[in-house]
């Protein structure tokens, strides 16, 4: 409401003059009102003093002015008075070994709640590459008015929880800054900037192969022993797998065999390999997950059909089949291990040796 | 009511928005999902595997770009790259990435570890996977985990990946087992009364059924042989003789005599020429006091079977006693 009257009065200033210009001088009037003194701008005080401060400026509003330094910048003046708070540094961090994406977490800087932000990022600070964050969180040059969000709510950023933005580059880092506004006319310089790297991408992979979980050396030999017939055989010595990857949808360990199942040279004969409960089967030869673990992320889980229980195997053959994978998700630390398992029959001729080769291939979903 | 000059404008100021407006929209799409499937993780193995990537980019793809990782040798004589089609080679509900030029490699390049395949259009939004394999001089080097490179095709940006190369043979495990050797034998009875002999008719004993169950690969063989003196009285002093000579069968209808007749039982082992009646009619054959065959068969069995009968038909003339006896021995074995 001040602000309309001063622009009242601004109007009545410029109306007498445009009449009168000659009795401006003496004051504005119309036939019922008389504007004794007037001038432009709010006006103000100078070099005003208290015990323990002093001012060396003009307090109030003035028409124009801007004092800045590297980090922050003040309009002054009527038309600057709703201004956003310039936003502090935004917290921007990678929490989980991104290697093409990063977190930030927005600074409101005692903004109001209705106050909107924008994120400018850049891989040179600032120099010669300006993109700013879209508002699906993957970054753009252009910074269009749906990319201006609020804290938090919906489609906001995140609130304290911030979001994750997408789409960048491995291995690099990334400088970001915001500003803020609150309607029109409001919008605050950037603030300053925060910094943080994305990684490269990662993949690791070990097979071992022991009775109990320890790291073991190529090259790798497991012995089933003897197959009595009719009788479910499951081999002492475990195949343990490592696999850890920072891909955005995970990734999976896959096995598959040489022979499609247990063959003898000699004998000329094999004991194939099926997907099915060996208990109730004439023979076969299959693999069953024991157990899964991960130190963070995923979590490791063995899939359809290696996870059965009792004496239920899956297939071993020579198509490259997914034993396990890690939900989809990045995975840390990722442990597993599956046993083998074979049955002959009382007509499965006898030899010395029956053998496989059993191989195993991991890969991440980047 | 709009003049035709603010329609026109408005008309074309609507089709600018429409196209600015469009152009980001190209923008935002993108590769999803990219995957490098190596077929070995094994140091001594050359580069093979499969190239996935989902896509939403718009436009059509027709060159692949395979950046690996730095350690990998490649080979630059682009026929030593092969692209293949088969389906089990990429993964399980991927759609298969076609071949559109010769199958092997555009360009290889050892400097920037690159190598391009002509392809066909992935469909959006599609996982799409090809697999390729490599000669010559290839090699994936030393183990080594987080090796990284990249996945790109002439419309897609490059998308990087990770893969892992593992000691040489580390990815596999050589599994071995032992079938042990088994062998069961049994006769169904230890005795074969034949009763009172005829002169008339032939008289047989109950069948004594004889049993083998074995694994050896190479089946089983029984053997059967009787005492010195046949079917003898020691009281009379007096043996039933053979029909005739060992090696034929003879048929006690019009013959006198004492023999074997073996019939094929359970699991259907061959019966040798020399005691192979024919069924229950009356032809025997001649035992001997060595061990003769009687049956085979060249597979492992389980309980497969044979009926060893006893017949024999007196002349007139043939002494009278109650103690006729003979030892017949049954042996078998499996030929492992």
């Amino acid at each position: 409401m001040k602000s309309f009257g001063k622009i009242i009065i601004i109007f009545l200033v410029f109306l007498a003059s445009a009449v009168n210009p000659v009795r401006s001088m003496a004051g504005p009037s119309s036939i019922n009102y008389k504007l004794e003194q007037y001038s432009f701008g709010a006006g103000g005080e100078d070099s005003m003093t208290s015990g323990s401060y002093g001012l060396n400026a003009i307090l109030g509003e003035i028409e124009s002015g801007q004092l800045s330094s590297t980090n922050f910048k003040v309009n002054s003046g009527l038309n600057y008075t709703m201004m956003a708070n310039v936003p502090p540094a935004p917290v921007i961090s990678n929490p989980a070994n991104y290697y093409n994406k990063l977190k930030i977490v927005i600074n409101e800087g005692g903004n109001a709640s209705d106050t909107v932000y924008a994120v400018a990022i850049s891989t040179d600070n600032f120099v010669s590459d300006t993109k700013y964050v879209q508002d699906d969180n993957t970054v753009s040059p252009t910074l269009g008015p749906e990319d201006w969000r609020t804290y938090s709510g919906v489609g906001g950023w995140g609130g304290a929880s911030g979001v994750i933005i997408a789409g960048l580059t491995p291995n690099t880092t990334y400088t970001v800054k915001t500003a803020a506004k609150k309607g029109s006319f409001t919008e605050s310089g950037y603030g300053p900037t925060a910094q943080a790297s994305t990684i490269l991408p990662t993949l690791t992979f070990d097979i071992d192969v022991s009775a109990v979980d320890e790291e073991t050396s190529a090259p790798y030999t497991l012995n089933i022993g003897n197959l009595t017939p009719a009788t479910v055989v499951t081999s002492n010595t475990k195949i343990w797998v490592d696999f850890s990857t920072n891909a955005n949808s995970g990734g999976a360990v896959y096995v598959y065999g040489a022979n499609g199942g247990l063959v003898s040279t000699t004998a000329g004969s094999s004991i194939n390999s099926g997907s099915t409960d060996l208990t109730g089967a004439m023979t076969g030869y299959g693999i069953r997950s024991n157990s899964v673990s991960q130190t963070s992320g995923g979590p490791m889980q063995s899939v359809a059909p290696y996870n059965g229980a009792g004496n239920n195997v899956g297939i071993l053959d020579v198509n490259k089949r997914i034993i396990y994978d890690s939900s989809n998700m990045p995975i840390s630390g990722g442990r597993a291990a599956f046993e083998l398992k074979a049955k002959s029959s009382d007509t499965t001729p006898s030899a010395t040796d029956y053998s496989d080769v059993i191989t195993i291939i991991a890969s991440g979903s980047f | 009511m709009l003049s035709i000059r603010s329609f026109l404008i408005a008309f074309y100021f609507i089709s600018f928005l429409a196209v600015v407006l469009y152009i980001p929209l190209q923008a935002s799409a993108a590769v999803t999902k990219v995957v490098y499937r190596p077929d070995r993780h094994s140091a001594t193995s050359a580069p093979s595997g499969s190239v996935c990537i989902q896509t939403s980019t718009a436009g059509s793809e027709t060159t692949l770009t395979i950046v690996f990782p730095t350690q990998f040798t490649i080979d630059t004589t682009t026929t030593n790259w092969t692209m293949d089609t088969s389906a089990n080679n990429i993964p399980a509900g991927a759609t298969q990435w076609a071949s559109t030029g010769s199958g092997n490699a555009n360009s290889a390049n050892n400097g920037t570890k690159t190598v391009v395949f002509t392809v066909g259009d992935v469909s959006a939004d599609t996982f799409t996977c090809m697999h390729f394999t490599a000669a010559g001089t290839n090699a994936i080097g030393n183990a080594g985990n987080d090796l990284t490179g990249s996945i790109a095709t002439n419309i897609d940006s490059a998308t990087s990946y990770a893969t892992s190369v593992v000691s040489a043979g580390g990815d596999q495990i050589s599994v071995t087992a032992t079938v042990p050797s088994s062998f069961t034998f049994s006769l169904g009875g230890a005795t074969a009364a034949l009763g009172t002999l005829s002169t008339s008719a032939v008289t047989s004993a109950t069948g004594v059924s004889a049993t083998v169950s074995t694994n050896a690969r190479l089946g089983w063989s029984m053997w059967v042989k009787n005492s010195t003196n046949g079917l003898y009285s020691t009281t009379a002093t007096a043996g039933i003789s053979a029909p005739g000579a060992f090696g034929s069968t003879y048929d006690l209808t019009s013959n006198t005599g004492y023999g074997l007749d073996v019939n094929s039982g359970s699991g259907t082992p061959t019966v040798d020429a020399a005691y192979d009646g024919t069924g229950d009619a009356n032809f025997v054959g001649v035992l001997q006091s060595n061990f003769k065959p009687i049956a085979t068969k060249a597979t492992a069995g389980a309980g497969d079977s044979v009926t060893l009968r006893f017949r024999a038909k007196i002349s007139a003339t043939q002494a009278a006693a109650s103690d006729y006896t003979d030892t017949v021995t049954v042996a078998a074995a499996g030929n492992f």
